[in-house]
């Protein structure tokens, strides 16, 4: 049975003084446990959309996503606890998603408080020193602020606390963009290591889809907010079918020179 | 890995019709969200008609006692004359009765007749505004010849290929002086000593240049500043360099520099269109003039209430009616970027070369040293000789009733400088906690920026009488719309910051996401602010106290001290200059201190092209 189920998804901006946007127009999907799926498309596809709608933050104007059979919509926080237990995110940019001011330490115990009240001080600093080691941290960093680690570091402290509650699922949002081809490759093993041992299923965002395919059995083609191509990563990207994956897949390709 | 049936390779048919847009499922809550704002203008202004309606009734000085005396000063004050003539003013009958009886008369253009001399109070009223309009007519050409000679070197110099800040930064700060202080000056150096001009009055275009010189001047010195410090900024844009190289006239270079400075400073031309009402105020007030503004503080002296209700509505219609041209005319020059909120960011001015805080300092040091030697002194015995001139004893000499002038300023500026620190911490609990409710707080805002602090303490007088507390009052009512704007712009940075964005899937909730996370980024940035405006809450203060409307004699305020030298200038000159130069130090401090803000919009880090959503 699949764990992560949307169905129909459509989302509207609406603002004053211009055209409602159309963003998603009839998105389905659905994540099974462990399984990697990637989202692909351009800028303007719809991506970040669906991700704010997965992550109950995108009031939607019609459609519904369910989680292990229980609807998820965007309402207060308590009542959103148990799902984003099961579900988490790693930020585009995640280096600066980490409050400068505070510890790594209390960076990742923070979702833990928060998620999961009433866990022992003893238990959230186990539970911290556990995520550090699974991301490959060691556990001397827990007492620095995120403006002492590198690049590097900061990317898997925000990782770490993603997967600080347990989550079945992870949303991650452009995860490669933005790094040198050395790091692109070491958060791809990262990432694909991650889940392989935690058993975390995978949302990829990317508009790269020769990366998103490297790390993801499914791929999604989203073209102005609807699914134009799904299928095998690989098969995608061998043979695009839709105008939009074939524009992806070229787009990747290197540039003549001469 | 668990088992699942193979995934099929689809691809969407590329001439399937698109779904059709669904119904807003929010219609309902989004209308009212729209609501809010309008509302809370709707609200804003009718709360201020209530209060001024309602003034009677508020009023801590008996009206019937004022009634009573106006029409006989045989009468005696018994019990039952007042409450005869209660019944007659329908005060008797409880405040929203009153105030109905109000509202239904001001409809049909009758507010009443004097309290004083029992003539009808619009007619006069009407005609007083007249003049007022033709003064501040008259003031903004004046305002419109300062701006233009201060942005002309500057505009010179950006279309020559040399960019530079506006020179002159201490002329240009005296530009800056209130208009009280300003209109006393000019009165008494053209008008008394050189004779040039007459002196009060209003009875022919002569009369009006001093007047319309010493309201315009601030508000023109002030546009201009502003002005030329954003065509200095905008010359150093690449594209005053692309059209250098296409061939572009001077002329038409200068016309594009000034259109792509304009449009930021509108909000400030309000602002100070608005405050020219408050100015004319105090300005009819030196020289005498039968305006508006004049005659609604005489109405404020003597308690007549008619006549300060109607001049004071008068007079925030006006400001109101500035404060929409100065939209109107945003809208105008910006037209569909407004709308398509693609609004160019105001051109940041270049950094100053030379040391900011020189002059700020040396107005600082000035003041210190009134306070320093001034506060040890005896401020109310009046024991020295009668207007005795500065000597090693008496340093700045002595007022008209004797007492030692130093000493005055000195516990006066104590005491402002006190009651500001009061206000400034007041204004930032209440910017801040208006600034959080940014939608339902617009009229409020509106409305305070529409009052200039004069005619918010001629209110805070009719219902209290004057007083310190009361001109405090006053001030701390329109000085924290800033705070509230500068509060508002923060939230939304902080909250789009990738750190605080974050929070909500990570459980936490919105009132620990504003607490800890938004309001520790807000706070510094707000505060700093607001001590910066300190030394204009002085000088608001020391307005007020010029007019009247504040502390009451033998009070060593400031405004006061100078309100009462102006009779003596020719024999004592010392009585005007003392308090005049110590306003003028602290005015420049106001001016020069706001241009030290530091940088209000921190640079945010800069999005991936590919988050950007394309519609």
């Amino acid at each position: 049975m699949s764990l992560l189920v949307a169905r129909d998804l459509h989302v509207v901006h609406r603002r004053r003084r211009s055209a409602p946007v159309h963003a998603l127009a009839g998105v389905d999907l659905s994540v099974g446990a462990g399984e990697r799926v990637a989202l692909v498309g351009r800028s303007g596809s719809g991506k970040s959309t669906l991700v704010r709608a997965l992550l109950a933050l995108q009031p939607l104007d019609a459609g519904d996503v369910t989680c292990a059979g229980r609807p998820v919509r965007p309402g207060r926080t308590s009542a959103l606890r148990w799902y984003r237990r099961l579900v988490q995110y790693v930020p585009q940019d995640p280096a600066l998603s980490l409050d400068p001011r505070a510890s790594v330490r209390d960076l990742l115990a923070e979702p833990v408080r928060r998620l999961e009240p009433g866990t022992g001080r003893r238990a959230q600093d186990a539970r911290v020193a556990e995520v550090l080691d699974a991301v490959g941290l060691d556990a001397s960093l827990g007492d620095r602020r995120p403006g002492q680690l590198s690049g590097g570091q900061a990317q898997r402290a925000a990782l770490a606390r993603a997967l600080v509650t347990g989550p079945q699922v992870l949303l991650a949002d452009e995860p490669l963009s933005g790094l040198d081809p050395p790091r692109r490759a070491d958060a791809l093993a990262l990432l694909q290591r991650v889940s392989r041992e935690q058993g975390t299923a995978l949302v990829v965002v990317s508009h790269d889809l020769a990366a998103a395919a490297a790390l993801c059995e499914r791929a999604l083609v989203l073209d102005a907010g609807r699914v134009v191509e799904e299928g095998p990563s690989g098969e995608v990207l061998a043979s695009p079918s839709s105008s939009a994956a074939r524009a992806l897949v070229d787009a990747a390709a290197p540039v003549p020179v001469g | 890995m668990p088992s699942r049936a193979p995934v099929e390779h689809r691809v969407l048919d590329e001439g399937a019709p698109r779904p059709p847009v669904p119904a807003d499922p929010h219609r309902a809550r989004r209308l009212l969200g729209d609501l809010v704002a309008p509302a809370s203008r709707v609200l804003a202004i009718a709360g201020v008609v209530v209060l001024v309606g309602l003034v009677p009734w508020l009023s801590r000085t008996d009206p019937a006692l004022t009634v009573l005396r106006g029409r006989s000063a045989e009468l005696a004050a018994t019990p039952e004359a007042l409450a005869a003539v209660r019944a007659d003013l329908g005060l008797d009958a409880g405040p929203w009765a009153f105030l109905a009886g109000w509202l239904a008369d001001a409809v049909r253009g009758d507010f009443g007749t004097s309290w004083v001399s029992g003539a009808p109070v619009a007619a006069g009223m009407v005609s007083a505004l007249g003049v007022s309009l033709t003064l501040m007519a008259l003031a903004a050409v004046v305002a419109a010849l300062v701006a233009m000679a201060l942005v002309a070197p500057t505009l010179h110099g950006a279309v020559h290929g040399r960019p530079r800040r506006p020179g002159g930064a201490l002329a240009a700060t005296l530009t800056a002086l209130p208009e009280f202080l300003l209109a006393s000056v000019l009165l008494v150096v053209v008008a008394v000593w050189l004779g040039l001009l007459p002196p009060y009055g209003w009875q022919g275009f002569s009369y009006a240049v001093l007047p319309a010189v010493a309201l315009g001047v601030p508000a023109g010195g002030l546009v201009g500043l502003l002005l030329a410090d954003a065509v200095a900024a905008a010359a150093t844009e690449a594209w005053l360099a692309t059209w250098t190289a296409a061939g572009a006239s001077r002329a038409r270079l200068a016309g594009g520099l000034l259109l792509r400075a304009t449009p930021g400073l509108l909000p400030q031309v309000g602002l100070v269109l608005v405050g020219l009402t408050g100015g004319a105020v105090a300005v009819e007030q030196v020289f005498a003039i039968p305006g508006l503004g004049r005659a609604t503080l005489g109405a404020a002296a003597t308690q007549d209430l008619p006549a300060l209700q109607v001049g004071v509505l008068l007079l925030l219609a006006v400001a109101a009616v500035l404060g929409v041209l100065a939209q109107l005319g945003r809208r105008l020059v910006l037209g569909a970027a407004l709308r398509a909120s693609a609004l160019p960011a105001p051109p940041a001015p270049p950094p100053s070369g030379r040391a900011p805080w020189v002059v700020p300092a040396l107005a600082a040091l000035v003041l210190l040293l009134v306070i320093g030697l001034g506060l040890p002194g005896d401020a109310y015995s009046a024991d020295r000789g009668r207007l005795s001139p500065p000597s090693a004893d008496l340093l700045l000499g002595a007022d008209a009733s004797g007492r030692d002038l130093l000493a005055r300023l000195g516990q006066g500026a104590a005491s402002t400088i006190a009651l500001a620190l009061l206000i400034t911490a007041a204004g930032c609990v209440l910017g801040v906690a208006l600034g959080l409710l940014p939608r339902a707080s617009t009229g409020l805002v509106e409305v305070t920026n529409a009052t200039p602090p004069v005619i918010a303490g001629i209110l805070v007088v009719a219902v209290a009488g004057p007083s310190a507390a009361g001109a405090a009052v006053a001030v701390l009512a329109v000085s924290w719309a800033p705070l509230a704007a500068h509060t508002a712009a923060l939230v939304g940075e902080a909250r789009a910051q990738p750190h605080v964005a974050v929070l909500e899937v990570l459980g936490v909730g919105p009132a620990r996401r504003l607490l800890l996370h938004v309001l520790p980024a807000v706070l510094p940035p707000v505060v700093r602010n607001a001590l910066i405006r300190l030394p204009g809450i002085a000088l608001a203060l020391a307005a007020l106290g010029f007019l009247g409307l504040g502390p009451q004699p033998p009070a060593p305020d400031w405004g006061l001290v100078l309100a009462g030298g102006m009779p003596y200038v020719e024999r004592a000159p010392w009585v005007v200059l003392a308090p005049a130069a110590s306003l003028v130090a602290l005015s420049v401090l106001a001016v020069t201190a706001s241009a030290l803000r530091p940088a209000r919009r921190r640079a945010l880090p800069r999005r991936a092209p590919e988050e950007i959503e394309q519609p």
